[in-house]
């Protein structure tokens, strides 16, 4: 198991470093000059020089490669043009309510996905399989910013009974959360039936009912854990669509989260913000990748021994 | 050339007759309705804005304050934005940037991703281990991560707009294409035409490339409603074409500020995001299914 770990953990070092040295080259991608375009239009030529020694962005591209790796190793991503904090304050007091909001569309689109693949997959080609098979080509076309919005024009500006925006009290976290976990949900849901529907024709399954299992234990004993693999597979590859989703929903619902700061950060030209935000988003990525993957081990062990 | 006296084409099970696909896709229940909605939405963008003329306000650009946010009736079908300007005629104007945007992205996406995905897995060793690193990379962006980084970091504008969403989708292209290829180079024919001492190019050309396009053209749908959808999301944050233009993304935007009592603003323009990539991801698992229903369930 140990070596399994070791092994799969090596794995995300490259990518590690490849998506470091994205966020390098994105800041160098801004047109013209980049610290002057850091330092904004009004700043002096002096002013300009100073920023550029500061962040790292004259000598050589190796010299600042080095630069920009030895500062980020000891958690120095620079500091916010707009607010004067280090970069890394701004994220770790906005990362928890993208934590929260992340957690809860997840956790939604897990019940609630799983529930209806199960019942899809109970009954294949009737009537509530193809329903739950149209709301769920419904949920990945539904722009999420849209649906959003419809939620708030429902619920908070007809009905008046949630609050349309803001992070105030858990009322507030309810309707971004649906909202998030739509595509999720559908996602999985998908997944669930397809996986379902496999397992409840496996012999096991057959000598379960033999056996006199009731329907709900052979689903949720015998087929469920059997499915439970490629549910867990696309439910870790979906968070990556989630965290994308999140940067959409907080804006919707000016949800205080990374993805409303960064949103702010683009159109006040707060570059470094935005720099560390990335980063930032691309690691968590990478670490759920791996949880995933260590997951599909602990519940596969064929994978685990099998190489 | 001593390949031809073997008469190899008969040798390559392309696919013969397109034909025969279209109309099985025609009468596949959901294809045909995702096909329906595309083709709805072309015939609209493409000649919607020539038909709507007759009066001033069938002008895009038109505005009259007078005549702002008013709720839909005869004169404005779907009403009238805070401008002034016709909600329907933007609308219809919209359609082309939408259109225009997402399949030049996925035009550049799989530009990029069909020769990467290919030699990767029709070369593979080093070559294939360096360039799924690569794409490893990329994909450990959220794709409208990715996107948004990208237009904030080069600009605004049209070019830069599909760059952005063209470097979101072409990771899942380059491996759509590398798993065919793969999947096609196992078959006994592809070892049989290299016994025969044809040139890799034009087995790969000739031979695996032509049968690796189904899986192009199951994704290609599929990575158009992700574009439309990933244009619309820059433009819903200010970050799409700048304002005049009348960009669905955007005009919703906008909307939200109006969206205590009139909803209508914000209702019309996510429909039409809406039913478009709904068209997209239904006639892209339409033609799964006809191309490969062994596919069917897997994303």
């Amino acid at each position: 198991m140990r070596k399994f770990l070791m092994q799969r953990a090596g794995l995300a070092i490259p990518t590690v470093i490849g998506a470091v040295t994205f966020c390098f080259i994105l800041v160098r991608l801004l047109p013209g000059d980049p610290a002057r375009a850091i330092a904004g239009p009004q700043a002096t030529p002096a002013q300009v020089a100073h920023l550029r020694a500061q962040i790292g962005l004259d000598g050589t591209w190796i010299q600042q490669y080095a630069f920009y790796v030895t500062h980020l190793v000891r958690g120095d991503l620079g500091y916010s043009s707009v607010s004067g904090q280090p970069v890394l304050t701004e994220i770790a007091s906005h990362l928890p309510y993208t934590a929260e909001l992340a957690f809860c569309a997840i956790a939604l689109s897990l019940v609630a996905g799983v529930l209806l693949g199960t019942i899809a997959a109970s009954r294949p080609q009737s009537i509530v399989d193809t329903l739950i098979g149209g709301l769920s080509v419904i949920g990945v076309s539904i722009p999420v910013y849209w649906t959003g919005l419809l939620l708030v024009l429902v619920f908070a500006v007809d009905l008046r009974v949630l609050p349309a925006a803001g992070a105030s009290g858990w009322q507030s976290l309810i309707l971004p959360s649906v909202t998030l976990s739509l595509f999720p949900l559908a996602f999985i849901a998908r997944q669930t039936r397809s996986a379902m529907v496999g397992a409840l024709g496996e012999d096991y399954a057959r000598t379960a009912t033999a056996k006199g299992a009731s329907w709900p234990r052979l689903v949720f004993r015998h087929a469920l854990r059997n499915a439970a693999v490629p549910i867990v597979t696309v439910t870790g590859l979906e968070l990556g669509q989630l965290l994308g989703g999140a940067i959409l929903t907080e804006t919707v619902f000016a949800w205080p989260g990374l993805g409303q700061l960064l949103v702010q950060s683009i159109a006040a030209r707060d570059f470094q913000v935005v720099q560390g935000i990335v980063l930032v988003f691309a690691l968590i990525l990478i670490v759920v990748n791996l949880a995933t993957d260590v997951a599909y081990g602990l519940l596969e062990p064929r994978l685990r021994h099998g190489r | 050339m001593a390949a031809d006296t073997f008469n190899l084409p008969d040798l390559v099970p392309v696919s013969k007759g397109g034909r025969g696909k279209l109309s099985r896709l025609l009468h596949h229940p959901s294809g045909a309705v995702g096909l329906i909605l595309i083709a709805i939405w072309l015939v609209i963008a493409v000649a919607g804005p020539f038909l709507v003329t007759g009066n001033p306000s069938s002008s895009a650009s038109y505005q009259n304050i007078q005549d702002a946010l008013h709720g839909p009736s005869a004169a404005h079908l779907l009403g009238t934005d805070q401008l002034g300007r016709d909600e329907a005629v933007r609308l219809i104007e919209g359609a082309r940037y939408t259109l225009l945007i997402s399949a030049a992205a996925v035009i550049a996406g799989l530009a990029a991703g069909l020769p990467l995905g290919a030699l990767s897995g029709y070369l593979g060793g080093k070559f294939d281990l360096l360039a799924q690193r690569f794409v490893d990379i990329v994909l450990a962006f959220p794709s409208f991560l990715l996107a948004l980084a990208l237009v904030s970091f080069l600009g605004t504008g049209l070019r830069n707009l599909v760059i952005a969403i063209a470097a979101a989708s072409f990771p899942r292209f380059t491996r759509v294409v590398r798993a065919a290829v793969m999947s096609v180079v196992a078959h006994p024919y592809v070892e049989a035409a290299q016994a025969l001492g044809i040139r890799r190019r034009r087995i790969l050309f000739r031979h695996v490339l032509p049968n690796a396009m189904p899986a192009v053209f199951v994704q290609a749908p599929l990575e158009l409603g992700a574009a439309i959808l990933t244009a619309a999301g820059l433009g819903y944050l200010g970050f799409g074409v700048p304002q005049p233009t009348p960009e669905w993304g955007s005009m919703l935007g906008v909307a939200q500020n109006y969206i205590f009592g009139h909803s209508y603003l914000v209702t019309f323009p996510g429909l039409c995001v809406f039913t478009f990539v709904l068209g997209c991801n239904l006639a892209g698992g339409g033609l799964r299914d006809v191309f490969d229903p062994r596919l069917t369930g897997t994303t």
